[in-house]
């Protein structure tokens, strides 16, 4: 099944996860299960307006009321920096001059009960002078629209490579707008026919199962948490600049995480926890309700203009967008999610010319931010669904066509990029050969489509550090910042080290997260674990090996190259030297740590867009059939394969687990109704009446394929593999709309009352 | 009962357990505050994403949306309480395990007690039983399928006598 | 109940069995209002009695709503995205109240517009008949959902979500199409689904479900 990973003892096997014991047994320790005795609960008011200025806020009844020990208003933030953000800090801890949302946080109250709590904010009394609403960005961007930010916001542009850049406030409410041109504009007048396409992407949310949720509590002089976060150092440096507070006096400890898919990243929980400890000197809790993740964090919306130019014979030439995104009342991470939905909507074709605007339109709703994909499924929903479009215009088939003008395996993606290490017509044919799509039969409202789903891989000059220990007995400690957040990355980082240092996988322990600890890690985004983080473990468990090596060599009077490491002992010929001895006869009997440190960051480069070149670029093929029901617009899914490249799988098992995870989270966007608002309210913000795919949605002709094409930067040649494969599934859907009844969609989701509304407009 | 007390007598993971309870006072809050079987676990809190199923009387439950006094007298069994008295894993357990078939791990405890329930009525269930009887819990994580999968190899692994 | 709720009075009405039980009264099935879904779906009286209402029946939510949720509660609840009120009405159902003026019977396809005060739902009536039939479509759920009942010519219509309550329409099978269409109130208006495609849904699913019930197709 895996003819690379012939000579591997670890790596390329399904072994059993790290986290599988605790995971299944019920011991596993999440931050919702963090407790302290006295520890105290906190509760957040929530603006029930819209838009709104803030007149009045009283909150001196809560004060004395039972149990209640804190309370935080605009008028607690003495000393504080008191907004946060990406780029722009622009959202409050607590509501200051205006609520921009509803559901945005005005007051905060820590109690002995949630009870109590719940029943102090109803106490709280609180003046709002009600503003104009803009609820959508076509609202938000009117010439009379009312300005969420009457002033600028403090923040940054950051710099940017050949053809990239940025921008604040160029319109109302625009608060970033990422652009990215390359080639000669003439390029669109040599071309034979120009496709002008208008496409609409849905808003999920993330709907992780374990809340946003923090425990803070002052120990001595130290601000303490256990948090449910993607990227804790990321998350202290921000902690440090709201508090005023020195970064080594902020310890952010991370347990296992109930899941995030983007949304976990950045304040959240943490300020008003650690506000609350410090003003009651005890532990308190924050856990939102499902109801508040919803008013907290969510994908962005977005409405995607595309203007394609092809020569007759199919051919590429050309492609202008102007990109809006829905960014809610907060910039949050739209600014990033803007540059890779702006730097994605190429798709990975070959073009002579690019010009992209992406901008960000702040609307009063739920603040938008990363959500997995980040920009690539609103941009690969666009490009693939035009690529279809084009290919019927030309009389093409769509397969064809992609297959005519995909970038080759090596080819830079722009210039100055990184080259494509898939083999994308390879990729694609494994889908299409498994739906079945060349001898496909139409009729009864049955069709096919495929989709290449794309995006770069690693982030933004992204830097990881990472060690690793090797006790005189030989345990392994592996220490780096790569979070456990399901995917299964303890498991792959320790099946690495372990082979690395040909020893057995049991013997590594990967310590829980603790910023005071763990070497440094900008995150648990961007699929760049495998190939950013694990290159710095790579290093660093070489690094130890090589000391060991030269260790064992000074002791046994040899030259390095005669010695082998074999089990935390050394071969040399067929006589085996347990390590534990010979280090105690010089260390001494109390033993020794052989340590590694390791380090990755790709290279600062003007010449790469982004400023620095992609690490990796990663793939999700698509191939859907479905069947439409003319009278009632429902999609019946008959079959959806997905396959992506895992460059060489350190376990495939782990590996099709994301490749289907990622498949069916990008089916809500789909056929599910998404977040749906009545004006700025939103109707469907908690766990009954929002869908997500359950088992039953599911079709029997759903499969993942795993490929393992051995072209990635990672160690043994791996890819990411995270995030691909729900890239393309929308597109393949509608691409298989049209096939099967000729009507082209091109709005998200693809409720049946859309999908009639299409067919009846077809139909004239 | 007027706002009172409710008195509860149950077996928890095999030992009775006595509560003087609020009427208003959930299954999983007694689960989670008092006996520190965190296992079980709270997402939506409406009964809808099923990542708090215990088993009452074998029954699987939505313990968010269960009263504590609803308990009285009956058996509840928590992920906790599914291993044999030798330690040994419930073939939920070892297939979960054996399959990956859990990722971030939140449903993990409510999918399997889910599953175990399902075993306890139909040892051998065809593949859209289980499809059909595991669409009652989210996971948002893993596409269901190597769920489903590891249900199907659980009914093949016997179950530990003598627990 | 985290929010702040506080129950007054609490009865543990669970320890009345005669409100769980399902018995053959000859020409009707009397079903507790404490049976569970998972009660009606695995009882063997229904399984030949009343195949194809236990079948529609155990459509509703999942495997451990069933377990838990009772038929009358189902009822009591009055969610508009319920399917009890709509299953019920179509099949001649009778709600069996107990009140201070003693026990009195209401057909669940008017029960819900005024249910009676001081009131406890006890059981459920459901006819039994060699001639009619049921069909159940919840596909378009929770923007529609259409039940019909078909006896000899007559058609009963029951339509779920698509108002603020159930709406039922019974006459002859011939001038269904017109005479449904012309007797449905507007449906609700809003961004998770259209009054007009609710209206015409519900055209295209008792259409599609008569024709189902004359081909003799099961539910």
């Amino acid at each position: 099944m895996n003819e690379m990973s012939a000579n591997l003892d670890v790596v390329g096997h399904d072994t059993v996860r790290k986290d599988a014991v605790p995971k299944t047994t019920g011991a596993a320790t999440y931050t919702v299960d963090v407790s302290f005795p006295g520890m105290l609960h906190a509760k957040v008011l929530r603006s029930p307006h819209a838009h709104a200025r803030v007149t009045s806020i009283d909150a001196s009844k809560v004060r004395g009321m039972p149990g209640v020990h804190a309370v935080v208003t605009r008028d607690d933030l003495d000393g504080l920096n008191p907004t946060y953000g990406y780029f722009i800090k622009d959202q409050p801890i607590v509501a200051m001059d205006k609520v921009r949302y509803i559901g945005d946080t005005v007051a905060a109250v820590a109690a002995e009960t949630e009870l109590q709590a719940v029943a102090a904010l109803e106490q709280i009394t609180v003046g709002y002078k009600i503003l104009p609403t803009v609820a959508t960005v076509e609202e938000a961007m009117a010439e009379t629209a009312p300005e969420l930010f009457e002033e600028e916001p403090m923040g940054v542009v950051p710099a940017y490579g050949q053809g990239a850049s940025g921008a604040r406030r160029l319109g109302r409410n625009n608060c970033y707008r990422f652009s990215y041109e390359t080639g000669d504009e003439a390029a669109f007048d040599r071309c034979d026919h120009i496709f002008e396409d208008r496409f609409v992407f849905s808003r999920d949310q993330h709907f992780h199962l374990e809340p946003f949720v923090t425990v803070a509590r002052m120990d001595g002089d130290v601000i303490e948490i256990w948090s449910s976060t993607q990227n804790p150092f990321p998350l202290r440096k921000e902690l440090a600049r709201v508090f005023q507070y020195p970064e080594n006096r902020i310890r952010v400890r991370v347990p296992y995480l109930g899941a995030g898919y983007g949304a976990k990243n950045n304040c959240k929980t943490e300020p008003i926890a650690i506000l609350l400890a410090r003003l009651s000197g005890k532990p308190v809790r924050f856990c939102m309700t499902t109801e508040e993740n919803f008013l907290t964090q969510s994908q962005h919306a977005a409405i995607l203009d595309v203007k394609t130019g092809v020569m007759a014979d199919g051919t590429f030439v050309a492609r202008s967008g102007h990109i809006l995104l829905d960014s809610g009342a907060y910039s949050d991470a739209s600014p990033l999610v803007a540059e890779k939905a702006g730097y994605r909507l190429p798709g990975p074709y070959n073009w002579q010319h690019l010009n992209i605007d992406c901008d960000c339109i702040l609307t009063n709703t739920t603040p938008a931010g990363p959500y997995r994909g980040f920009g690539g499924t609103q941009a690969s929903w666009a490009s693939e669904s035009q690529v279809d479009i084009i290919a019927r215009a030309l009389g093409r088939d769509p397969l064809d066509l992609r297959m005519q003008n995909v970038k080759n395996l090596g080819e830079a993606y722009v210039p100055g990029e990184s080259g494509i290490d898939s083999d994308l017509r390879a990729g694609l044919k494994v889908v299409a050969d498994r739906v079945g799509y060349e001898a496909r039969s139409r009729g009864d409202g049955r069709g096919m489509g495929v989709s290449i789903g794309f995006k770069d891989a690693g982030g933004v000059n992204k830097p990881s550090q990472a060690r690793i220990r090797i006790t005189t007995t030989g345990g392994v400690y592996l220490e780096c910042g790569a979070i456990e957040i399901g995917q299964g990355i303890h498991t792959a980082m320790s099946q690495i080290v372990a082979e690395l240092l040909n020893t057995q996988l049991d013997r590594v322990v990967y310590p829980e997260l603790n910023t005071d600890y763990t070497p440094f890690e900008q995150g648990t985004n961007a699929s760049s674990a495998i190939i950013g983080t694990a290159q710095a473990v790579q290093q660093a468990a070489l690094v130890a090996k090589q000391k060991v090596l030269e260790f064992a060599a000074r002791e046994l009077d040899c030259g390095i190259d005669e010695i082998e490491l074999d089990d935390w002992s050394i071969r040399k010929g067929n006589d085996a030297h347990p390590l534990a001895p010979m280090i105690m006869g010089y260390y001494g009997g109390t033993g020794y740590e052989f340590t590694g440190a390791g380090f990755f960051k790709p290279e600062l480069d003007h010449a790469a867009p982004l400023e620095s070149q992609c690490v990796s670029w990663e793939f999700g093929w698509g191939a859907a059939e479905v069947e439409v029901d003319r009278e009632t617009g429902l999609i019946r899914l008959l079959q959806l394969v997905v396959s992506g490249d895992a460059g060489r799988a350190i376990n495939p098992l782990v590996c099709r687990g994301q490749d289907e995870g990622s498949a069916v989270m990008g089916l809500t966007g789909v056929l599910f109704p998404c977040m749906v608002y009545d004006g700025a309210i939103l109707m469907n913000g908690n766990g009954l009446d929002y869908r997500v795919p359950l088992a039953t949605d599911i079709p029997d002709g759903f499969v993942s394929i795993l490929q393992e094409q051995g072209h990635g930067p990672g160690p043994f040649g791996s890819k990411s593999i995270g995030e691909g494969c729900m890239l393309p599934v929308a597109s393949a859907i509608a691409n298989a709309v049209e096939d099967a009844i000729g009507v082209r969609i091109r709005e998200l989701p693809l409720t049946p009352e859309r999908v009639l509304a299409a067919i009846d407009e077809a139909c004239g | 009962m007027s706002g009172e007390m409710a008195f509860v007598s149950c077996t928890v993971n095999s030992v009775t357990q006595e509560f003087h309870v609020r009427p208003e006072e959930m299954l999983i809050d007694v689960l989670r505050d008092r006996l520190a079987l965190t296992g079980t676990k709270l997402s939506c809190d409406l009964g809808a994403c099923g990542a708090c199923t215990v088993l009452l009387d074998g029954k699987p439950v939505s313990s968010c949306a269960t009263f504590a006094w609803q308990t009285d007298g009956m058996n509840v069994r928590t992920v906790e309480g599914l291993a044999a008295a030798n330690g040994a894993l419930d073939p939920v357990q070892q297939a979960f395990i054996e399959n990956s078939a859990f990722q971030c791990g939140y449903c993990t405890p409510g999918m399997i007690m889910l599953a175990r329930a399902l075993l306890d009525r139909d040892p051998s269930p065809d593949r859209e039983t289980i499809r059909v009887w595991m669409g009652a819990n989210i996971c948002r994580c893993t596409g269901y399928e190597m769920i489903i999968e590891a249900v199907e190899k659980a009914a093949l692994i016997p179950l530990e006598t003598g627990k | 109940m985290r929010s702040g709720d506080t129950a007054g009075t609490l009865i543990n009405l669970s320890a009345l069995p005669t409100l769980c039980g399902i018995e053959d009264r000859g020409d009707f099935i009397r079903v507790g209002a404490l049976a569970t879904h998972w009660d009606v779906e695995t009882s063997p009286l229904l399984a030949t009695r009343l195949a194809a209402f236990q079948a529609a029946w155990t459509t509703i939510g999942n495997v451990r709503i069933r377990m838990t949720g009772t038929v009358g509660g189902n009822l009591m609840a009055a969610e508009r995205a319920y399917d009890g009120p709509v299953l019920l009405g179509v099949i001649g159902a009778k709600l069996i109240f107990l009140t201070d003026a003693g026990e009195i019977s209401l057909p669940a396809l008017s029960a819900h517009q005024d249910y009676p005060d001081r009131a406890l739902l006890t059981a459920i009536d459901i006819p039994v008949s060699m001639t009619a039939r049921l069909s159940f479509d919840r596909s378009l759920k929770p923007v529609v959902s259409v039940a019909v009942g078909l006896d000899g010519g007559v058609v009963s219509v029951g339509v779920g979500c698509a108002h603020t309550t159930p709406f039922f329409w019974l006459g002859r099978i011939d001038d269904m199409e017109d005479a449904l269409s012309a007797a449905l109130p507007d449906p609700i208006d809003n961004p998770m689904g259209g009054a007009a495609y609710r209206r015409r849904m519900v055209g295209v699913l008792s259409r599609r479900l008569v024709d189902r019930l004359r081909r003799g197709d099961a539910s």
